[in-house]
């Protein structure tokens, strides 16, 4: 989904990316903004599921690539942990010969975090309370990643 | 008592049965399924009945009825859905049976009474 000159996620989220360009990026006119197929995808999943808090892609380096602008909490440490949480992961198929990077999801007792590979080099991180119904996400993440990784590599943001 | 694949297959003799799962409903996976082959994917009913469940219970509580659900009956055109709640047995398990009969085919009484039986005896 890349081509030979670079990855995608440094493509879509520049090193110097903050969270001041994040919050920026949003107030971007809704008819000129490349991004908004991508944002409505992210608001769709949050509205489909209930229980859903937030809703980011980011890159596998660990770099936010894009947010739900209502999403509470910080999304760069959220892109950071799923990065995080794709490593080990990814680790753990190679290790085990169990193939590419699916999906990982982490639970705890008042909450939960899923990453879903989008693609090779990004990924789709939803945060969720204690009471999602994570069977419903899955099944409701599905398309949604099909399409975002059509966006991805279709779209030069 | 039963084991999870002794009383899913139980269920699946019930006379006009499509398919059963035995669903947990904090995360709406499933813990076991039988049947629906081309009929219906097992685990996305169960993630789908798991919201159900939840609405009921949430209509109670707003009714503010102290009471539990012992089972739900949803009639289709063609299909009766039972979803059967099971007791809690340990702290934190919450799970019920989803078991959907051809309508032709099925005796609700029957099926309802047995699905009890099979939940009684069911040790997860």
């Amino acid at each position: 989904m890349t081509g030979p000159h670079g990855g995608l996620p440094s493509r879509l989220a520049p090193r110097n990316a903050t969270p001041q360009h994040a919050a920026r990026s949003v107030q971007l006119d809704p008819l000129t903004d490349p991004r908004r197929p991508l944002r409505l995808e992210l608001a769709g999943l949050r509205h489909q599921v209930v229980g859903v808090t937030a809703c980011l892609i980011a890159g596998v380096d660990g770099l936010l690539v894009l947010h739900d602008s209502r999403s509470p909490g910080e999304p760069h440490d959220v892109a950071a942990m799923a990065a995080a949480a794709h490593g080990i992961s990814r680790t753990c198929g190679g290790a085990l010969g169990q193939g590419q990077f699916q999906e990982v999801t982490i639970r705890n007792r008042e909450g939960c975090l899923a990453v879903y590979g989008i693609g090779d080099l990004a990924l789709l991180a939803v945060v969720a309370d204690g009471m999602v119904n994570i069977a419903r996400l899955h099944l409701e993440a599905r398309p949604v990643l099909g399409r975002l990784a059509r966006m991805l590599d279709l779209t030069q943001l | 008592m039963a084991n999870i694949e002794t009383a899913l297959k139980e269920a699946m003799t019930l006379e006009g049965a499509v398919g059963v799962a035995l669903v947990d409903y904090t995360s709406g996976l499933t813990l076991g399924y039988l049947g629906g082959d081309g009929v219906m994917d097992m685990t996305v009913a169960a993630a789908a009945n798991t919201d159900v469940v939840r609405s009921k219970m949430r209509a109670l509580e707003l009714l503010g009825l102290q009471d539990g659900i012992e089972d739900i009956l949803i009639t289709l055109d063609s299909q009766y859905h039972l979803i059967r709640l099971l007791r809690a047995r340990r702290t934190g398990d919450a799970l019920f049976l989803y078991l959907a009969l051809y309508k032709n085919r099925a005796n609700l009484g029957l099926a309802r009474h047995q699905l009890r039986k099979i939940e009684s005896e069911l040790d997860v």
